[in-house]
């Protein structure tokens, strides 16, 4: 199977972003002493790599419009959005609802990047992953969590 | 005799009750998850990676090692039940696998892929045991220098011989060299790309890092993958599990042979087990009397590879615990897990932690043996999981991933962080960079800068020391061929078979 060909495609994504990678190690690690090669500061090591990846990127990147490469594989929205909102729902609720809520609401808004929804399935899930994971972290483990929000 | 006194001294600690009970938990839990679609080893340690905190140190690498080569031998029933490799290593356990399972012989190849696997694990924890102390012993004589061009070589050979793009691979473990020099500065005390952050005075986590970059973002690219495709359907009908007296013969000389090449390729750094399995799959190709039987169900393409394939695994830890030098990312997710202990993996582990080394080694026997005793009777079992869906699968991988993470920070900041990085791995999945030459990078990072600053302070600053000691220059003289290597049009071309399988 022959994938799609494009001169936009992953070997330019891949290029730009070692370049940037690169130039942002270079920026933020511009206070830091480089010293010599005999004695190196902290910014010598960081600095060599820092340019290393934008030669990389910058091959990458001229290999990509010469030759072309894969196409990038489509992105779905549905998706990202949906584990940056189960994450993002874990961090903001375990301080303060405790495992066993917070649980079942990480698993209830992830079981929601799924786009055919299965009520029942969801709150089985949920009940029991949280239920499994309050077993297996505070009880065998021991590890003091706040359980409750009480 | 040396051996054989530390051999015991190894079993001593791995049957003890404890060990031997994380020994099968392990194992269990290793298989149960390769055995599912779309979830491999990496990303299980990463997940379980936090757990293990809370284990002693020897125990917790006990069952680390027991999930690594359970999910092999899981992925190996995914292969040839569902034709879907369940990891790289697996793939070509697929192509006459699944043939047998269609001509009704799905027991026969699950039998022999045990049988295989459980005689090619064996030699090659001989293998480990005996070499160990002789490759440490010389390791040991090493300064800076040769430390320093070691890792070069390491890190070369682990981008050459691994699958995907040259390029994108040195770029990955260059960005992974630099993510671990973020924190503190060893020697300087300065503060690297901290931006006020404490957490990061440290350095980054690895388990953050890792559940990001394996569990975070893998979920993420099923999920992406899944849209696109259904659910495939397993075989059922297992048949018979014993071998005929044919099948016997046939396979009995491809199991040493598989498990000779395995044993030899896994020390090698690079993607071990998937290189071991395809080297003996052509072979066995290539000795057989009747070529054409292979891709139609020849036992001998399901025996050889799944030995090779599992003594790969063996071997690989041969670097690791003799030299600290990672060869492949779950190799690193060991070193990680060592490094949460607070063990640094080097040639002194065997000397200064024999009990950790040596219960290790007779825990990867223990552990080979209770596969062998569990996954047959299992099999029922094993092929009802085969079918749960992954809908079911991805919130529990992603509600795991984050406990583990907050219960060892205690900070829902973290949190954040893996989500960062999981966001991240994705995007380099999406243009095609593979994420395991990164957390090679990340975990040599700081000891390799250590390293080279030795060197060029006693050297005066001159680079050219590298060359001048023999070992190093070794060392640097493979690592370059192995690059010149990637330029010769034969070479690139047969590592576009292996990645197409």
């Amino acid at each position: 199977m022959q994938a799609s060909h494009s001169r936009a495609g992953q070997g330019l994504g891949a290029g730009l972003m070692f370049i940037c990678l690169g130039a942002l190690g270079l920026w933020f690690g511009r206070g830091l002493a480089v010293g010599s090669a005999q004695e190196m500061g902290p910014g010598y090591a960081p600095a060599l790599i820092s340019w290393g990846m934008v030669l990389v990127g910058a091959i990458a990147l001229v290999r990509s419009l010469l030759r072309g490469s894969e196409a990038i594989e489509p992105v779905s929205p549905r998706a990202v959005l949906g584990i940056i909102a189960a994450l993002g729902v874990f961090a903001a609720t375990i301080g303060s609802l405790g495992l066993v809520l917070c649980s079942l609401v990480t698993v209830a808004v992830a079981c929601l990047i799924e786009p055919k929804l299965r009520w029942k399935e969801v709150v089985l899930l949920s009940a029991g992953l949280s239920a499994a994971a309050v077993v297996l972290f505070v009880w065998v483990l021991r590890i003091p969590f706040r359980t409750w929000p009480f | 005799m040396d051996l054989i006194d530390n051999l015991w001294l190894g079993f001593t600690v791995a049957v003890s009750w404890v060990n031997l009970l994380f020994c099968l938990v392990g194992v269990l839990v290793g298989t149960l998850i390769g055995v599912l679609p779309g979830l491999g080893p990496v990303t299980t340690i990463a997940m379980l990676l936090p757990i293990t905190y809370y284990l002693e140190p020897v125990t917790a690498l006990i069952m680390l090692a027991g999930i690594f080569y359970g999910s092999q031998y899981g992925g190996s029933t995914t292969s040839i039940l569902l034709n879907m490799p369940g990891e790289a290593s697996s793939v070509v356990t697929c192509l006459d696998g699944h043939q047998m399972a269609k001509n009704g012989r799905a027991g026969a190849a699950l039998a022999v892929a045990a049988i295989g696997s459980f005689i090619g694990g064996t030699v090659a924890t001989l293998i480990v045991a005996g070499a160990a102390i002789y490759i440490a012993d010389f390791v040991k004589t090493f300064t800076s220098v040769e430390y320093f061009s070691l890792m070069v070589f390491g890190l070369v050979a682990a981008v050459v011989l691994a699958s995907g793009s040259v390029l994108n691979a040195i770029g990955m473990v260059l960005l992974g060299l630099f993510l671990g020099m973020v924190g503190t500065d060893l020697s300087t005390g300065a503060q690297r790309y901290v931006f006020g952050v404490p957490m990061l005075a440290d350095g980054i986590d690895f388990v953050i890092l890792a559940t990001g970059m394996f569990g975070v973002a893998e979920v993420l690219a099923n999920l992406e993958r899944r849209i696109r495709s259904g659910q495939p359907t397993a075989i059922r009908n297992v048949g018979r599990a014993g071998l005929t007296r044919d099948e016997w013969r046939q396979s009995a000389p491809a199991i040493w042979r598989g498990t000779l090449i395995g044993s030899a390729l896994g020390v090698l750094p690079g993607s071990g087990g998937m290189l071991s399995a395809f080297a003996s799959y052509t072979l066995e190709k290539k000795v057989a009397k009747d070529p054409s039987r292979f891709g139609k169900g020849a036992i001998e393409g399901v025996a050889g590879p799944e030995s090779a394939n599992n003594a790969g695994s063996q071997t690989s830890f041969i670097p690791l615990l003799t030299m600290g030098l990672p060869s492949n990312a779950t190799m690193a997710m060991m070193a990680g897990a060592m490094m949460i202990h607070g063990i640094v993996p080097s040639s002194k582990v065997v000397t200064d932690q024999p009990e950790l080394f040596w219960g290790l080694i007779a825990s990867m026997w223990i552990g080979n043996v209770l596969l062998l005793i569990i996954n047959l009777p299992l099999i029922g079992i094993w092929i009802r999981i085969l079918e749960v869906p992954y809908r079911l699968l991805y919130p529990t991988v992603l509600l795991l991933c984050c406990i583990g993470v907050y219960s060892l920070t205690n900070s829902p900041q973290s949190i954040l962080f893996m989500l960062g990085f999981g966001v991240m791995g994705w995007m380099f999945l999406k243009f095609g960079c593979e994420p395991a030459p990164l957390v090679l990078g990340f975990v040599l990072g700081s000891r390799m800068e250590e390293n080279l600053r030795r060197a060029m302070l006693v050297s005066g600053g001159d680079g050219w020391v590298f060359l001048q000691r023999p070992i190093s220059l070794a060392f640097l003289v493979c690592a370059a061929l192995l690059l010149m290597l990637v330029v010769l049009p034969s070479f690139s071309r047969s590592r576009e078979v292996l990645k197409e399988g």
